[in-house]
């Protein structure tokens, strides 16, 4: 094993999850410029609802995903209902502060009804570390980074050819010309938020079975959000480049400075992004319409 | 306030504890009180301690209670938070006048239950807390049973790996929080003090992290004989199990936190061979004798219980009860206060089944007869077959840190 | 198309106090008015954009004061509105496939898609192109493409001339004309209203949220005060005149 690489591989490995997580929160914050603070939610949530699908139901890990997606979905639904939709006049810090409310609640009322008693579920790939060249890899880990390679690549092409892609791009641009168009505006943040909180979804059904199941996975919210950050919390590319360089940087901090600023280190990299680029490495100029 | 909320589940215990008391009048019941967290997220410690203490209570009772007298608890819950704990203490003292408490508290309220027993003259049994300053307060009345001093721990820790792992060269991982902040900080002193055990690199983990690499590939580069590994089990649990996928064949020691099943739920096969260290002597579901028996009743009387429970704070309790009770027997039939903590100073390397004949020794041998700090050991389990178990073959000596001795103590 | 005492409000702010007018089938409607008259606030008002508080709006039969945007649009009208409100980072061909939105003949829209770059040859060359980076003219075009793709019975354009060149202005109301004589009713809010009236059946002048005067064009462009206040002309001879309200 070498050090250097090994530990770069290890943190786009990591990175990949990070911004599974940050493309949710980029989502919706393009098209409600609200930054949801419940997403670390959809991810406990996807998790526990794995969880349920393949150790109390017996279902296949597979028909589990596809259970979860929709699941976190409704959840972001459900969240976008009561403290986004009803919000719509308040600042937007009312707004985040709601989603963060409801994040509290959703994890407590997992809380109340689980315990704190970790789970788990069995992954469906191989956890014995395999070589390639000089690092060690598991075929788990490299069936999420496919996953999330192809969840990235499913949406380039949702929002290039398809209708409702497009709905959502231009909604993100004018929400009144979007109405002109005769799209539901209503309806598109609504599908929005179940798009972003499905991603969460599904980063928690990934990682649960390498690392458990417990009312605190949410806190992978805070990788996510300097992932998005640093990509310029506008655009999907952003979102992998931010997620991938938390990874990796943690890992390089972790080792080269201390593991104590293991996490300190993404924090520093965004604050020194904001202060040279202040839209983020992938932000476009705020230019709604023209 | 009286807990009621959990009387669904206690209605099995309190049917079998009025049983057991039907032929005493209260003129002659022992009433002992009882405190600890029964709401939030230490609940688990609060209600382990509680319902352990019950079970043995109802065993007691049905042997004739002490010196013919029965004994009946009532339990406050404390709410984990010391203002709570002061009022419950100064009710349990003053109005319902109990004959004695058992705490099933955590260490900053078992500080407080600890100081108004001294106030109001209650002998007082430290059912859980680990905090030095539980015991640093001098009191006469206050007792530590089952539970461990911290710097016990530390100690044990580092004898264990001094003697018997017989290491030279250890990483270090340690969650960040102070407990195991400051635990990790005194074994590596102690390792290196007595057995010139080198640390390579310590390593820290954060609450809520997911991924280790950067941990475990710093210590993989260090190349360490064992990893020694401290807190924040779920945590720990994840990082035991990377520690596979980056191709670590270090064994790997973890501490007292990590010994339960959401630890080995977690880490899953990662876990087998891993070293932890725990107050019991047996870990949920042993196959010893003493803890099926002690399962199997616990599972009679508790049915409802989620899966986790008994938990380590039942088997403290359960242990600790007897002590008291053994103590107040030991006082003979003019029981006083003074004269149960007299009595509970003879207790010397003292098991419940050495004298109660029902019950089960789950915990270590009781010694009050120089300090009050009743157990100074730690037992030691190696995950086998996905299971924890003891390792028989060491027995860590007294450790050497002197504790206040009886007569220096304050009335 | 039909208004009847419209009130619109900004929190506290009567922008319309009671407007009313018709828009006849086939025809182009001038709205003229100056800064802050009310007219887009008329045309919001008439596609859902803001809520009128009261009066009515009629649509072939249909009341539509109380619709949100979705639906009015889907009942025929649709609004280019003022600044063009472009996807401007979707594009050219993306902004014209959006206003179809609502139709599902997918051979029909391609059709469409087809005829707009007819119509304006040059944003074929620039369909692949991001919106935001056309010319103010182009993006003019677009947006009035755009509004097209919906088959719309009623047209609305707020201030297409705005901020374009004389010559380019001349070729976006040829293209209005154009698209009335294709069957489809226009009502068109202009300052310029020399432009409107140009081709325009008839007009609609308003003030402080109220209409002032109405007419046929050539009632409006004879009567002074319009002359004076919207075409830039000192009083004429005598001539018939618009009514006044
Ligand atoms: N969003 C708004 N909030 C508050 N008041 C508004 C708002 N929009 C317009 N107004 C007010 O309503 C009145 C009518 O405005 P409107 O935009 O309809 O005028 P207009 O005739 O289109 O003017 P212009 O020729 O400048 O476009 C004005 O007094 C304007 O100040
Ligand atoms: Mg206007």
């Amino acid at each position: 094993m070498e050090l250097v690489p090994q530990l770069i591989v290890s943190g786009i490995a990591a990175g990949s999850l990070y911004a599974l997580v940050a493309i949710g929160l980029v989502l919706i914050y393009k098209a409600t410029d609200i930054v949801n603070f419940a997403q670390g939610e959809s991810v406990t949530v996807g998790a526990y609802m794995g969880w349920l699908c393949i150790t109390q139901f017996r279902l296949p890990y597979f028909v589990a995903v596809v259970l979860v997606l929709a699941g976190s979905a409704l959840v972001g639904m459900i969240v976008e209902r009561v403290a986004y939709r009803p919000l719509l006049k308040s600042p937007p810090f009312t707004v985040i502060l709601a989603t963060l409310a409801v994040g509290l609640i959703i994890k407590n009322a997992i809380r109340l009804v689980w315990q704190d008693t970790p789970r788990t579920i069995s992954g469906v790939f191989s956890a014995e570390p395999i070589e390639i060249g000089s690092v060690l890899i598991t075929p788990e880990r490299l069936a999420i980074m496919f996953t999330v390679a192809l969840v990235v690549a499913l949406l380039v092409l949702f929002f290039r050819f398809s209708k409702l892609g497009k709905a959502m791009r231009a909604t993100a641009q004018s929400q009144e010309a979007a109405s002109l168009m005769g799209i539901s505006v209503p309806g598109i943040f609504s599908k929005t938020w179940a798009l972003g909180s499905a991603l969460g979804g599904l980063a928690g059904v990934l990682i649960a079975p390498l690392v458990g199941i417990n009312t605190e996975l949410g806190a992978v919210l805070v990788p996510g959000f300097v992932a998005a950050v640093v990509g310029g919390f506008t655009s999907i590319p952003g979102a992998i480049v931010g997620g991938i360089l938390v990874g990796v940087l943690e890992n390089l901090g972790g080792v080269f400075i201390s593991s104590s600023f293991k996490q300190v280190v993404p924090f520093v990299v965004l604050i020194t992004v904001l202060m040279v680029l202040p839209t983020g490495l992938f932000g476009k100029p705020l230019r709604k319409a023209v | 306030m009286q807990d009621r909320r959990t009387f669904g589940k206690l209605s099995a215990a309190v049917a079998a504890t009025m049983a057991f008391g039907r032929h005493a009048s209260a003129a002659d019941e022992i009433v002992i009180g009882y405190h600890g967290p029964m709401t939030g997220p230490a609940s688990w410690v609060g209600l382990g301690g509680r319902d352990g203490a019950l079970m043995a209570l109802g065993e007691i009772n049905a042997a004739g209670g002490v010196n013919g007298r029965m004994i009946r608890m009532i339990s406050y819950d404390d709410a984990g938070k010391a203002s709570e704990a002061e009022a419950v203490a100064k009710k349990m003292i003053e109005s319902d006048k109990v004959f004695a408490i058992l705490g099933g508290g955590i260490s900053n309220v078992a500080i407080v239950v600890a100081e108004e027993a001294h106030r109001g003259k209650v002998p007082y049994m430290n059912g859980s807390g680990a905090s030095p300053k539980i015991m640093d307060l001098k009191s006469r009345w206050t007792f530590s049973g089952a539970t461990i001093d911290v710097r016990d721990i530390a100690e044990n820790a580092a004898i264990f790996i001094g003697d018997y792992l017989k290491v030279k060269k250890v990483a270090v991982m340690n969650g960040a929080d102070e407990f195991s902040q400051s635990l990790s900080d005194n074994v590596v002193r102690l390792i290196k003090d007595r057995y010139g055990i080198e640390t390579l690199t310590r390593q820290r983990y954060n609450p809520g992290e997911t991924d280790f690499s950067s941990q475990l590939l710093a210590v993989k580069q260090s190349n360490p004989e064992y990893i020694l590994m401290f807190g924040l089990y779920v945590e720990a649990a994840r990082a035991v199990r990377q520690s596979r996928e980056l191709g670590i064949k270090t064994p790997i020691k973890g501490d007292t936190s990590m010994m339960n099943l959401g630890f080995l739920t977690v880490a899953g096969a990662a876990a087998e061979g891993m070293i932890a260290e725990y107050l019991p002597l047996y870990f949920n579901g042993d196959t010893a004798k003493d803890m099926v028996e002690f399962e199997s009743r616990y599972k009679k009387l508790f049915p409802s219980y989620p899966v986790d429970r008994p938990n380590y704070v039942d088997v403290y309790n359960y242990g600790n009860m007897y002590a008291f009770a053994e103590g107040m027997k030991r006082a003979g039939k003019d029981l006083t206060r003074k004269g149960l903590v007299e009595a509970l100073e003879t207790l010397n390397n003292y098991q419940a089944a050495d004298t109660w004949p029902k019950a089960v020794n789950l915990i270590q041998p009781l010694t009050f007869t120089e300090s009050h700090n009743g157990n100074r050991r730690l037992s030691f389990f190696r995950v086998t077959n996905g299971a924890f178990k003891p390792i028989a073959d060491f027995k860590v000596p007294v450790p050497s840190t002197k504790f206040p001795q009886n007569a220096s103590l304050n009335w | 198309m039909k208004l009847d005492g419209v009130e619109t409000f900004y929190g506290a702010v009567k922008a319309l106090k009671g407007v009313s007018f018709t828009v006849p089938d086939g025809s182009i409607v001038a709205l003229l008015g100056g800064n802050g008259a009310g007219k887009t606030t008329t045309l919001r008002s008439i596609s859902g954009l803001t809520t009128a508080r009261k009066g009515t709006i009629e649509f072939n039969g249909t009341r539509i004061e109380k619709s949100p945007p979705e639906r009015v649009v889907g009942l025929g009208i649709s609004l280019v509105p003022q600044g063009r409100l472009l996807f401007a980072e979707l594009t050219v061909a993306e902004n014209l496939e959006l206003g179809a939105y609502l139709r599902h003949d997918s051979a029909e829209i391609k059709r469409d898609i087809e005829k707009a770059y007819e119509q304006f040859p040059i944003l074929r060359q620039k369909r692949a192109q991001e919106a935001g980076t056309l010319s103010g003219g182009q993006q003019q075009m677009v947006a009035i493409a755009r509004s097209l793709m919906s088959r719309p019975k009623l047209l609305m354009l707020d201030e297409p001339s705005l901020g374009l060149a004389p010559m380019i202005v001349a070729e976006i109301f040829e293209t209005i004309r154009k698209i009335r004589d294709d069957g489809v009713s226009i009502l068109l809010v202009e300052q310029n209203a020399n432009m409107a009236l140009s081709i325009a059946n008839f007009g609609y002048v308003l003030e402080s949220g109220k209409v002032v005067m109405s007419g046929n064009v050539a009632q409006l462009l004879s009567d002074p005060r319009v002359q004076q206040a919207y075409l830039g002309q000192e009083a004429g001879p005598a001539a018939p005149q618009a009514v006044r309200h």
